[in-house]
C-alpha cells in the first residue's frame, strides 16, 4: 500500500503515532508538506466525514482522528511555503451570553482547524459585543454562535443584530447550532446558516467561506 | 422537610453500553480498541472525580401550584398539569455532582485531550440522569404504599412543557445552593452536571401521556418513552 495512503487509512484509524512515524518516513523520502497534507491527512479526513454522515462511524472516531490530523499538521506546518500556509477562512466562535455548555462548541472548533480553519475560540457565555469586536478586529470571514438552552437564543439575535448595525461588517457571515436552534431559526434572526452537528457546520462553513 | 441525600459514585456510574448508545452507537456496531481504552479512562476519573450529593423536600400540591406557575411561561398543554394534583405524595429534588468533573472536563478541552473530555462528559452526563433515578426508585421505596401500580416519576423544568424558568420558584423552595448548586440569569445551573425536577409518586395511570405535543418536535431526548415504557405504556 503506498505510504500516502497508509497515512489516511491510520488517521482514519485514529492511530496518532502511526500518522507521525508515516509523515517521517515520507519527509524522507521527499515528499512535499503539501502532498502528505491533501493526499494523506485530508484524504483520510474527507472519508471520516463521509462515514460519520452515513453513520458507519460515530463521533469518538471522529475525534480521534481528527487528533491524529492535528499531530500531523503540527509536525508539517512548519515546513509548509508561505503560501501554502493561507487559511480557508478565519471563524470567530463562542457559546452566546448566559450559556455555559461548550462541548458542541468545542468539537467543532476541533473540527475547523483539521480542515484548514483558522479558529478565534471566544469560549463560553460570550456578550454579544465581543463576538462582533473580535470578529471585525480579527477581519474574521464568519461568527459562530452555540446554545444549548431556550433562553438564550434571543442572544443570537443580539449578535445578528449587532453585527448588522456596522458598515464594515457586511461581510461577516453568521452560523448558527445548538440543540434548541434551526434552521428556520437562523433564518428568522437572519443568520446567514445553521448546523445540525459539528461534521455538518464545517461542510456549511466552508460554503459560507467560499460565498 | 429537607433532607441530604450522599451518593456513592460507583452505584451511579453508567455501564459502558449506556455510554456507547447516548454517542449514538447502536447495538451492532463495535467501538474500536481506542475508544473502550478512553472510554475505561472516563469512567475511572468519573468514579475520582464525581462528588455526587442530592436534596430532597416533600411538597403539597397546593404548595406545588405556584411552583408550576413559575414565571407563566408553561406551555398550555404540559402533561404535568394535569398529573401532580394526582400523587399520592411528591417531593422537590436536585442532585449534582460537583463543580470539580466540570472544571477537569473543562480542561481537558483546553489542553486538547478533547476525546477523553468528550467521552467523560458522556459519563457524567448519565451519571446524573443515573443519580435522578437513584432518588426517585428510594423516594418511592421509603413511600411505598404496597400497591404494585404504585411507582414514582420525576418531571424537571425544561422538559415536557414545564418551562425552564420554572427552575427560579424551584430553587426559592428548595434551595440547593446548600449543596452547591446555583442558577444564573438563563436559568442554568451551575455545576452543570446537575439535575432538579419534582418526583412524583402515584397510581401509573397518572402519568400515563401521548408524547405527541407540539413542544415533543423540538425535543432531542425523548427520554419520556423509555420511562413511560417501563410502566407499560406508550
Amino acid at each position: 500500500m503506498e505510504i500516502l495512503t497508509q497515512v489516511s487509512m491510520a488517521l482514519q484509524e485514529g492511530d496518532d503515532q502511526q500518522v507521525s512515524t508515516l509523515i517521517n518516513t515520507l519527509l524522507e523520502e521527499g515528499v512535499k508538506p503539501e502532498k502528505i497534507i491533501d493526499k494523506g491527512l485530508i484524504a483520510g479526513m474527507d472519508i471520516i466525514g463521509i462515514k460519520f454522515k452515513a453513520h458507519e462511524i460515530f463521533l469518538p472516531d471522529v475525534l480521534l482522528a481528527a487528533k491524529a490530523m492535528e499531530i500531523g499538521m503540527e509536525k508539517l506546518k512548519p515546513l509548509l511555503s508561505l503560501s501554502s500556509t493561507t487559511v480557508i477562512g478565519k471563524i470567530v466562535l463562542g457559546t452566546v451570553h448566559g450559556d455555559l455548555h461548550d462541548i458542541g462548541k468545542n468539537l467543532v472548533a476541533i473540527m475547523l482547524k483539521g480542515a484548514g480553519f483558522e479558529v478565534i475560540d471566544l469560549g463560553k457565555n460570550v456578550e454579544p459585543k465581543y463576538f462582533v469586536e473580535t470578529a471585525l478586529k480579527a477581519q474574521a470571514d464568519i461568527i459562530g454562535l452555540s446554545t444549548l438552552l431556550t433562553t438564550t437564543m434571543p442572544v443570537m439575535k443580539n449578535v445578528v443584530d449587532l453585527l448588522r448595525k456596522s458598515d464594515s461588517s457586511r461581510n461577516v457571515k453568521v452560523i448558527i447550532g445548538g440543540a434548541p436552534t434551526s434552521k428556520e431559526f437562523a433564518l428568522d434572526i437572519g443568520a446567514d446558516a445553521y448546523a445540525f452537528d459539528a461534521v455538518s457546520a464545517v461542510d456549511r462553513i466552508k460554503i459560507l467561506a467560499l460565498s | 422537610m429537607k433532607n441530604n441525600i450522599p451518593i456513592e459514585s460507583k452505584v451511579i456510574q453508567p455501564s459502558k453500553n449506556a455510554v456507547f448508545r447516548a454517542q449514538g452507537m447502536n447495538k451492532n456496531y463495535s467501538p474500536s480498541l481506542r475508544t473502550r481504552a478512553i472510554l475505561e479512562k472516563a469512567l475511572d476519573d468519573f468514579l475520582v472525580l464525581a462528588r455526587p450529593i442530592g436534596i430532597i423536600k416533600e411538597i403539597s400540591v397546593t404548595g406545588f401550584n405556584i411552583i408550576f406557575d413559575g414565571e407563566g411561561l408553561n406551555d398550555d398543554s404540559a402533561p404535568l398539569k394535569n398529573i401532580y394534583p394526582l400523587a399520592d405524595r411528591m417531593a422537590l429534588y436536585a442532585i449534582t455532582l460537583g463543580a470539580e468533573i466540570s472544571s477537569f472536563i473543562e480542561n481537558l478541552f483546553k489542553n486538547n485531550d478533547y476525546v477523553l473530555g468528550y467521552m467523560l462528559d458522556t459519563v457524567a452526563s448519565l451519571g446524573a440522569d443515573n443519580a435522578a433515578g437513584l432518588m426517585e426508585n428510594q423516594y418511592g421505596i421509603l413511600n411505598s404504599r404496597n400497591s404494585i401500580n404504585t411507582v414514582v416519576m420525576g418531571y424537571s423544568p425544561g422538559y415536557c412543557g414545564w418551562h425552564i424558568s420554572g427552575q427560579k420558584k424551584l430553587f426559592g423552595q428548595l434551595q440547593p445552593e446548600t449543596i452547591g448548586i446555583s442558577l444564573n440569569t438563563s436559568f442554568l445551573m451551575n455545576p452543570l452536571k446537575s439535575v432538579t425536577g419534582l418526583m412524583v409518586q402515584g397510581h401509573k395511570d397518572i402519568h400515563q401521556f401521548k408524547p405527541n405535543f407540539p413542544f415533543c418536535r423540538g425535543c432531542l431526548t425523548h427520554s419520556c418513552a423509555e420511562r413511560l415504557k417501563k410502566i407499560n405504556y406508550n
